[in-house]
């Protein structure tokens, strides 16, 4: 009963917030555009011309998928989620006689909710653009592109958590720029790494969540359909520091 | 379950934020149906004994049990009804529903929307207006309904007062007779000394984080005359 009292309250604010609508709006015009202009351009490799198909659509669609799910990670976390826990209002949302528990699992599911909108948009966007057929007799796995999803989901769920740890520590604007400078520094060292940079800055690397190694698993698992166990692994367990973390600040007001 | 002799119980409390120490052994303990004031200069300790009640920050020593649980446990907070000083309802809800949020965590088992309705009325709160357009007098207003809200067994109220027009102040007064009345327990931090005298039959005055006088307001009147006397003999000013 808390539960569902509590996430009732939880979705009236996302949906007054108008989040689902500019979801709605952004992300359509977003895979929209990106996947059109993907299906009209061709590309030329040692005087080969490829002509971009539904695969290769629907591997695009995951990327930009990806980029919303951070988007979106960045947005409910760094001010949706800290609104109820920060400042004046804190003392209000502290005082209910609710276990502190119940909040990550609300936001969670929130969440959730709000992901499986962006795979909605993303399926939808990719029929319109290549056609019901396109979807119907595929030219990729499904299995594939699932495994692709279930990993983006685990990564934006662990940065939702990131972003609200933090914007609760160090507030909003420090918090945007730490997790850009960690996402950048992280896709660079993955990318150094993998070209065989040995530095003792791996053994730090390999401690990180493994942001670095996403885009690559992501390929991998699309095109060869394998799947990245140790990654799902990896994320699954950065996510429940990150809940764990989120807990322990919400103990006390802020 | 039995009947707990008092409902909160502080022994030895200290409070430190950072090197500072706001609270310095403090105890005291409030019985069902004492109407308590708390009074203090700024910094004497009072929101900081209040927090400690409430979990709202940790105890550095001494110890703390309200309705025989710990501060902030959820049990304890089922049957408090608490208006901070500096609080701010979540603003995109309207004053309505924001009580009915409350009302449905706070008291599950009975339907509310009538009590909800009545202190809506009683606070002259406009039920359908976003709290993000009411003025800070209403959003004051709001806080101490959803604190009143059902009758709970203890009322905790930090600076009520502030931002409530007179006529206001002596509504609030009559509902907090009231509700003592009906055999609610009171612990009201003011800085308005009448007020205090006219809600509470006991006074607690602090002063740098200690208890300085602690007496039945009928025995504070016989000794000093009046609250503002103690007050000003116990703080050591005027």
């Amino acid at each position: 009963m808390t539960f569902w009292i509590l996430w009732k309250e939880s979705l009236r604010y996302i949906f007054r917030s108008r989040l689902p609508l500019l979801l709605l709006v952004f992300s359509f015009f977003l895979h929209y555009v990106g996947v059109s202009a993907f299906k009209e351009s061709n590309w030329y490799s040692n005087g080969i011309i490829s002509v971009m198909g539904p695969r290769e659509g629907m591997f695009v669609s995951i990327y930009l998928t990806l980029f919303m799910g951070v988007f979106l990670a960045a947005i409910y976390g760094v001010w949706m989620v800290p609104y109820f826990h920060q400042g004046e209002r804190s003392l209000m949302t502290f005082v209910l006689p609710v276990s502190k528990w119940w909040y990550p699992l609300v936001y969670s599911l929130s969440f959730l909710l709000l992901i499986l909108l962006e795979y909605f948009i993303l399926f939808g966007t990719f029929t319109w653009v290549f056609g019901k057929s396109a979807l119907l007799q595929p030219r990729f796995s499904w299995g594939a592109v699932t495994a692709c999803l279930c990993l983006v989901f685990l990564v934006v769920h662990f940065l939702l958590y990131f972003f609200s740890a933090f914007s609760l520590l160090l507030g909003h604007m420090t918090t945007l720029f730490l997790a850009a400078g960690s996402f950048i520094a992280l896709q660079v060292a993955g990318a150094l790494f993998r070209l065989g940079l040995d530095h003792k800055a791996y053994q730090v690397y390999r401690w990180m969540p493994p942001l670095g190694e996403l885009i690559f698993s992501l390929k991998n698992t699309f095109s060869q359909g394998i799947i990245p166990y140790s990654q799902f692994v990896s994320w699954t367990l950065w996510t429940v520091i990150g809940i764990l973390f989120f807990r322990w600040l919400i103990r006390h007001p802020r | 379950m039995g009947t707990l002799s008092s409902l909160i119980e502080v022994t030895q409390l200290e409070m430190r934020y950072g090197l500072t120490r706001a609270v310095q052994g403090t105890s005291f303990s409030i019985g069902p149906g004492e109407s308590v004031g708390l009074l203090g200069l700024n910094g004497a300790g009072k929101t900081s004994t209040l927090k400690a009640l409430l979990g709202l920050y940790p105890v550095s020593k001494g110890s703390v049990t309200v309705f025989g649980h710990g501060p902030g446990s959820v049990a304890a907070l089922k049957k408090i009804g608490f208006a901070p000083e500096d609080g701010c309802p979540p603003d995109y809800l309207t004053g309505q529903e924001y009580l009915q949020f409350v009302a449905s965590l706070k008291f599950r088992s009975h339907t509310v929307a009538p009590e909800v309705s009545e202190l809506l009325n009683y606070f002259e709160l406009d039920p359908k207006k976003s709290v993000r357009d009411y003025s800070k007098g209403m959003r004051r207003r709001l806080i101490l309904a959803q604190a009143l809200m059902a009758r709970p067994e203890l009322v905790i109220l930090d600076e009520p007062l502030n931002g409530l027009d007179p006529l206001m102040i002596i509504k609030l007064r009559e509902r907090l007779n009231q509700t003592t009345q009906q055999g609610s327990a009171l612990l009201y931090s003011s800085h308005i000394l009448s007020e205090v005298e006219k809600c509470c039959n006991r006074v607690i005055i602090m002063k740098e984080g200690r208890i300085v006088l602690d007496q039945s307001l009928e025995k504070l009147i016989q000794e000093f005359g009046s609250v503002e006397n103690a007050f000003s003999r116990s703080v050591g000013t005027a």
